[in-house]
């Protein structure tokens, strides 16, 4: 009976299996190795065993100059952003105020949408003369607001205001969680004890809600580093390259240029940095987490 | 027993999740099936406008009724998707039999040896209906790949109220283009004397039209070297730079603006010059029938230039009906046919007959831009031609931000382009 009950299960299983193998596992592996074969323009990789498709791309100026400098800055400035942002929503959303169900969805509510049409209302919205930023802007004296995708520098920043924007439902609405789990009683104490609300914040909320934190961090670098549809439905990637970053490279390498190699490559470095992130992140602030236990 | 058959209910489920249903019930069926013996053709059709779907059942019924022996199956497609299914159906050893496409996607296709050249099947009566210029765009190395489906200019429309305002003629050089520019430009009413592109695609077309009108190429004959940072390049980059830089006869902020988003702003008046495609008419007169609008050619300087674009009907050497697929290349350049596909979609007509209809010729619009068309340049045909686009778009964009100098820029453009064109060249010799 039992044997049988294993066997079925596996039967069950079989599927879910084959599929996870098929459409996630398969491609990673395949990805790796077509990264150091030749690769022609189908996409199809050919000779094995060669570095061409690295050097290609770190022979490229643009890569190192512009590229990897801007997906740096782009995640450590979203991620860095939304979690200060999103701390003060998670904390004003725990308090006890009137209302809060209902705050506590609307700031969930963007998170429903489709990042790709966030990004296109924002397009619209910072449009140089039909954007109601800028109407807004005029309508305050200002006499000649910029086009804000327009040149590098305002466009990089646009872009990553925005992806602060959508990253902070997620966030808020993790934190939040946490928040929850802290238990009154310690802060009552700490009141007890004289703590005024900063104290009670820096020594009460912020370590319990270490955990919570750590796995916000982690998820949001993953998401942020590899997030496309963001600066593409913005920017694609220009003015001049100035908003790239490697996702958005990467497909304009592989999928217009038909660089399918340098295109395995580029995904083989994400797959290894967010990796090597990962581990040492939870190996770093994970031992620590266990050591205070 | 209930466990067995709750087994197979799952197993189907799965296995029949696993086909593709957006296949049934098109997928070919090889030739020579029991039934009726009929020969089965299948066509690609990218989708123009909403108008393709019904357009092309018309076409597929009448052509069904006049060819009983026929099995006509037209397959209507986003045109951004597509090259990936094309891609994707050839390398599936499913090519269709015939399919409309991009000219810029034929130097890839000849590549991947499936398109079947047309010089044998085309007589000499066949060739001398089109105009010459139409059938420029599907030969390539030589050979003629398909015939001209979709044929399309460039020309400067000129907002006429702002034009009269100011007392101005449209422009016909870069000196009477500036002066109007200057004399219509308004920053204080947030109105633009031109309207110069800077994002997105076609960027590079806007930096076309000034330097083929300077006598400038994009790249030379045998496509060995970019040559579109010569002089000529230079001075027409520099002129366009100065447009918005020096004299402030553009809208601010070129690169946040795509064909799009010009072709808004002077819906709505701001612009009273923009460079952009025979469809756009039909929009101005849906959109705004009040504003007052010319056509005229693009401004000339050494040379009198616009671009032509032609999309193309290609077929399929893989086809197991190359006599059939034929006979529906000839069903379709029937000249009602070829006016009523004018007359639908706003494509400019390839036949010499529909261009010398009252339809066309009664029409001012139509009319300009066929004479125009003489003077159409064709982009080069090059099996990397999207990535060389992309490389010169960056360059005229940094040219825009000033930052670098257009001579720089399109220096450094014209390095990662050449770069390109070698690997080209190195491939094929590699290849042949």
């Amino acid at each position: 009976m039992k044997r049988r009950d294993t066997l079925l299960a596996m039967i069950l299983l079989a599927p879910s299996a084959a599929l996870l193998i098929g459409i996630v596992f398969y491609p990673i592996l395949r990805t790796f190795y077509a990264s150091v074969c030749e690769v022609d323009r189908k996409g199809i990789p050919g000779r094995f065993g060669t570095l061409e498709n690295f050097r290609a791309i770190f022979g490229s100026d643009v890569f190192v100059h512009d590229i990897l400098p801007q997906t740096l800055i782009w995640t450590v400035v979203v991620v860095a952003g939304t979690l200060v942002i999103s701390m003060f929503v998670a904390v004003a959303l725990n308090e006890h105020l009137p209302g809060r169900r209902l705050m506590r969805a609307v700031v969930l509510l963007p998170w429903a949408t489709a990042l790709v049409i966030s990004a296109a209302i924002f397009r619209w919205m910072l449009h140089p003369t039909q954007g109601p930023i800028n109407g807004l802007l005029r309508s305050w004296g200002v006499d000649a607001p910029p086009a804000w995708l327009a040149t590098p520098d305002l466009a990089f920043g646009s872009v990553i205001a925005v992806g602060i924007w959508v990253s902070i439902p997620f966030t808020a609405t993790v934190l939040l969680a946490g928040l929850q789990a802290i238990p009154d009683d310690l802060y009552e104490a700490a009141l007890i004890d004289g703590a005024n609300a900063w104290q009670r914040f820096r020594m009460v909320t912020l370590p319990l809600l270490r955990p919570v934190l750590m796995i916000a961090v982690v998820l949001n670098v993953i998401y942020v580093f590899n997030s496309f549809p963001i600066i593409w439905t913005l920017t694609e990637g220009g003015p001049a390259n100035q908003t790239h970053i490697i996702v958005t490279w990467l497909y304009r390498t592989a999928i217009w240029n038909r660089e399918y190699g340098q295109g395995y490559a580029m995904a083989v470095l994400t797959f290894l940095f967010l990796m090597a992130f990962a581990i040492t992140y939870t190996l770093v602030f994970g031992r620590e987490e266990v050591e205070r236990l | 027993m209930n466990r067995a058959m709750l087994l197979v209910l799952v197993l189907s489920l799965f296995i029949g999740g696993c086909t593709n249903p957006g296949q049934q019930g098109q997928a070919p069926t090889p030739a020579g099936e029991a039934a009726g013996e009929k020969q089965q053709i299948r066509f690609l059709a990218m989708e123009y406008d909403l108008n393709t779907r019904p357009f092309m059942q018309k076409i597929e019924e009448q052509f069904e009724a006049a060819n009983p022996d026929v099995d006509l199956t037209i397959e209507v497609i986003d045109w951004n998707a597509g090259f990936q299914k094309l891609s994707t159906l050839i390398s599936a050893d499913n090519a269709p039999d015939l399919a409309n496409i991009a000219t810029l996607w034929l130097p890839e296709l000849v590549a991947l040896d499936v398109v079947e050249p047309l010089d044998d099947y085309v007589s000499d009566e066949m060739r001398e209906r089109f105009i010459p210029k139409t059938l420029r765009g599907a030969t390539y190395r030589g050979r003629l790949y398909g015939l001209p489906i979709a044929v399309s200019a460039r020309a400067l429309y000129c907002n006429a109220r702002l034009l009269d305002a100011a007392n101005a003629q449209p422009p016909a050089d870069w000196d009477e283009l500036l002066a109007v520019a200057q004399a219509t430009t308004d920053h204080g009413a947030g109105v633009y004397g031109f309207g110069m592109q800077g994002d997105k695609v076609e960027t590079d077309v806007y930096f076309y039209y000034f330097l083929w009108a300077n006598g400038g190429q994009i790249l030379n004959e045998d496509q060995t070297r970019a040559t579109f940072n010569s002089p000529a390049g230079v001075e027409a980059l520099q002129f366009m730079v100065d447009l918005i830089h020096k004299y402030k006869v553009t809208q601010p902020g070129t690169t946040a603006y795509d064909r799009e988003g010009l072709q808004e702003m002077f819906k709505g008046g701001q612009l009273a010059m923009i460079i952009t495609g025979p469809w756009f008419w039909g929009m101005l007169e849906e959109d705004v029938p009040d504003l007052e609008y010319q056509i005229a050619p693009i401004p000339a300087r050494r040379e009198q230039v616009t671009m032509a674009v032609t999309d193309n009907l290609i077929m399929f050497n893989s086809s197991d009906h190359k006599d059939a697929a034929w006979r529906f290349i000839e069903f379709f350049y029937d000249p009602e046919l070829r006016l009523e596909w004018a007359e639908t979609f706003g494509m400019l007509p390839e036949l010499k007959e529909v261009a010398e209809s009252d339809y066309i010729t009664s029409s001012e619009q139509w009319s300009t831009f066929m004479s125009l068309l003489p003077d159409g340049r064709f982009v080069p045909l090059h099996p990397r031609w999207k990535q060389i686009s992309q490389e010169i778009i960056d360059g005229v964009q940094e040219a825009q931000l000033q930052t670098k100098t257009p001579q720089q820029a399109l220096d450094d453009a014209a390095d990662r382009v050449n770069r390109i064109l070698e690997e080209t060249a190195r491939a094929e010799a590699a290849g042949e």
